[in-house]
């Protein structure tokens, strides 16, 4: 694929890498009068898509902040690339990509200034070539110069995504990537993370978008209510000539809904 | 009106949530029992403080320095095009409502005029005058007194917040407009001061009232607050023109400008760029220079035409550069959302120290400029050597602390109460014996000289000690909460 810059490879060789890539135990997390995570364990394997599914307020973004050391547990313990977020913060955050659900690149740099940022700061060498390939990919090129602020929301996806791809880490954490795209970057997007995940790489991925998810996932974790309620190999969720949404579905309103009456 | 009346309500619950969301609940309830406290001390200690100063000084004092309080908080004009021109990261505000809802931005931006006026007399001014009403059984004045004080203390900070309120709305549609009646404005202050022609009390009602009590000033303060208000809200647009704006790639030469600020090169570039794009820097240089000659008009006027008598040497004003620093690194808080550093591999104080490296190439020339106007305007070139030394520390001391202290959240944090407490023990005692010393320079200028230097040395080794805590202070928070 033409538009694919450099989704092969990670500064560590994939083989390098723990696996399970991602270790959960007893995850919890309490808001002042919410529970957020109630106890999650689970694993990812080392070369897995992983999808993270549960309706709005079960505790996906929460999960991902943890992981990625931007908030800390109350209690239980992770281990993501073999570093412990919030311990390991630093580290982690070299070793790893991370699209945020809602975040924006900085105000007052354009697309192409923001990659370079970002590439001094990950101390890429061949930031040039790199910024070039990615600003390609996601067609920036005639809007390089254009400050982020005056971006569409789209636009200012793509340039997230980009700055999280632009290092090729062994591990992505990305919280609903396709939202703001439309159909073309949706289809760019989700060829180029399987192509990744086909030459080793490992995605950790948040989303409401069953059609896509169901298309790309190896592994899936289903949440509700920061509860894990289900969890495995995709193809264990098939079966009965039923999809993935008529699976979540069944799941929510029967595992979820018994957790409510509760 | 009913409606006007559910907005500014809801408006003080967002902005009351919106605050304790950084510090407890409690904490920002502390801020006004920390001026409670301070006000009833005052009225405690009133014989002795009125020994040292005569009250109409004391009062003339308190008004100008409310009058810049409400200057220096009212541009809300500004506020609607903040709006459309930044993004705010994941906050939204009630004030954005017009972008979706039948309502207009006039609406909002009264709506939100009212309920920060609101706010600070009932987060400010009134714990003063209650702190001030619990001394009386301990002090010589009677409860209605107070009550005037406080009157007549809304009206002179209402008169400054709606000034800043017109002249932002007036800086938005017409620029000539705007320079020709801020001259004008600053023409009347000029010849109160030197002639008898205009007297302070026509561009002043409120401190008329205070000093005569005749209820014509009260009425004439409260309209001219009404009018100015009235204009300024009128003169709102209710669209923003943001066109897409556009900028050859700097970056790369920026870093290397910066280059031999090594690891912080990239950062320092960065927000070397915003300040430039935004606007911010001429903005911050005129902030910064703006209140320092406010402060210098302003002694000259309570000196020339209100007759109170103020001397103080170009050491006094050194020493106050650290003061009007804190604003400007509150400023450089302001200037972008951060929350995109937690997708990469960047610590808070990085970025912290960063803008610090920034505000001090900012303001390093304006720093050694004011001083040596200073001291040429108070007849004392002499005194530079020493002035200069001593506004350096004092402005890397307090700015410094002041990061220490806040983070990236300098106006948040700086609401709580135990962090102005912090805040007042850190950086109040050194600038206190500066002010004190420098007043008594010339009378045992060989005693000051060496307890001037003492002290801007300890404050000196001081900004370094803190510089170093910062990473201990704020290494393990991330952007969303720093």
């Amino acid at each position: 694929m033409a538009y694919l810059p450099g989704a092969a490879g990670a500064p560590r060789g994939p083989e390098s890498l723990p696996d399970p890539i991602i270790t959960v135990e007893g995850l919890t997390k309490h808001y002042t009068q919410e529970v957020a995570l109630a106890g999650v364990s689970f694993r990812v394997p080392r070369g897995a898509f992983f999808g993270c599914f549960g309706p709005n307020g079960a505790g996906k973004s929460t999960l991902l902040k943890i992981l990625t050391g931007q908030l800390e547990p109350t209690a239980g313990s992770a281990q993501v690339l073999g570093y412990t977020p919030g311990r390991q913060t630093l580290l982690l955050k070299h070793g790893v990509g991370i699209v945020p659900e809602s975040e924006s690149p900085p105000s007052f740099l354009t697309g192409i200034e923001y990659l370079e940022f970002v590439c001094r700061l990950r101390g890429i060498e061949d930031a040039a070539g790199r910024v070039e390939q990615w600003l390609e990919f996601f067609d920036l090129t005639e809007k390089k110069d254009t400050v982020c602020k005056d971006m569409s929301k789209g636009m200012r996806q793509k340039v997230m995504l980009a700055s999280a791809f632009i290092h090729r880490p062994p591990l992505l954490f990305v919280d609903e990537p396709f939202i703001n795209l439309d159909p073309i970057y949706q289809r760019r997007v989700r060829d180029w993370l399987s192509d990744y995940v086909k030459a080793g790489g490992s995605v950790f991925m948040c989303s409401h978008i069953l059609e896509i998810a169901e298309k790309v996932c190896t592994d899936v974790l289903v949440l509700d209510r920061g509860r894990v309620l289900a969890g495995g190999p995709i193809a264990s969720f098939r079966g009965n000539g039923l999809d993935l949404s008529d699976v979540f579905l069944d799941l929510i309103e029967t595992k979820g809904g018994a957790a409510r009456a509760r | 009106m009913r409606e006007f009346g559910h907005l500014i309500a809801l408006m003080m619950r967002e902005e009351a949530r919106y605050q304790s969301n950084f510090t407890s609940k409690l904490a920002f309830y502390e801020f006004p029992i920390v001026l409670l406290f301070s006000s009833f001390l005052a009225g405690f200690f009133h014989d002795r403080l009125v020994a040292a100063s005569p009250l109409p000084q004391l009062l003339l004092t308190l008004h100008f320095a409310l009058l810049l309080y409400g200057l220096s908080t009212g541009a809300f004009a500004f506020l609607g095009k903040e709006l459309v021109d930044r993004r705010f990261g994941n906050v939204n505000f009630l004030i954005a409502a017009p972008t979706t809802l039948p309502v207009q931005f006039k609406t909002t931006i009264a709506a939100f005029y009212v309920k920060d006026a609101l706010y600070y007399y009932a987060f400010t001014l009134a714990p003063v005058a209650v702190g001030l009403a619990l001394a009386t059984p301990f002090a010589p004045y009677p409860l209605t007194s107070v009550a005037l004080l406080f009157l007549a203390m809304v009206l002179t900070f209402s008169y400054g917040l709606a000034l800043a309120y017109a002249f932002s709305a007036l800086y938005l549609r017409s620029r000539r407009l705007f320079n020709a009646l801020a001259l004008a404005f600053i023409a009347l202050l000029v010849l109160a001061g030197t002639t008898e022609l205009v007297p302070i009390g026509l561009l002043m009602p409120s401190v008329a009232f205070q000093l005569t009590k005749d209820p014509l000033a009260l009425v004439a303060a409260a309209a001219l607050i009404v009018a100015f208000s009235w204009g300024a809200t009128h003169l709102i647009r209710e669209t923003f023109e943001s066109a897409e704006t556009r900028f050859d790639d700097v970056f790369q030469a920026s870093s290397k400008r910066f280059a031999r600020l090594g690891r912080y090169a990239p950062f320092v570039a960065k927000e070397w760029i915003d300040l430039r794009r935004s606007h911010a820097l001429s903005k911050m240089v005129f902030s910064f220079a703006v209140p320092l000659v406010f402060l210098s008009f302003s002694i000259w006027f309570l000196n020339n035409a209100l007759g109170v008598s103020l001397r103080f040497d170009t050491v006094f004003y050194a020493g106050n550069v650290g003061f009007f620093g804190v604003m400007i690194y509150s400023w450089l808080n302001h200037i972008d959302i951060t929350e995109y550093y937690d997708t990469l591999p960047v610590t808070v104080p990085r970025v912290v120290k960063a803008k610090l490296i920034v505000f001090f190439i900012v303001t390093i020339g304006i720093t050694a400029g004011f001083v040596v106007a200073m001291a040429y305007v108070n007849g004392e070139p002499w005194k530079i050597g020493l002035a200069l030394p001593v506004a350096f520390a004092t402005s890397a001391y307090t700015v410094v602390a002041t990061a220490y202290l806040t983070g990236l959240r300098t106006n948040t944090y700086l609401l709580s109460g135990p962090m102005i407490a912090r805040f007042g023990l850190l950086t109040i005692p050194p600038l206190l014996a500066i002010a004190f010393l420098s007043l008594g320079y010339d009378l045992f200028p060989g005693l000051a000289l060496q307890w001037i230097g003492i002290i801007s040395g300890a404050m000196a080794l001081s900004t370094f000690l803190l510089f170093g805590l910062i990473d201990g202070r704020w290494g393990r928070m991330t952007f969303q909460r720093a």
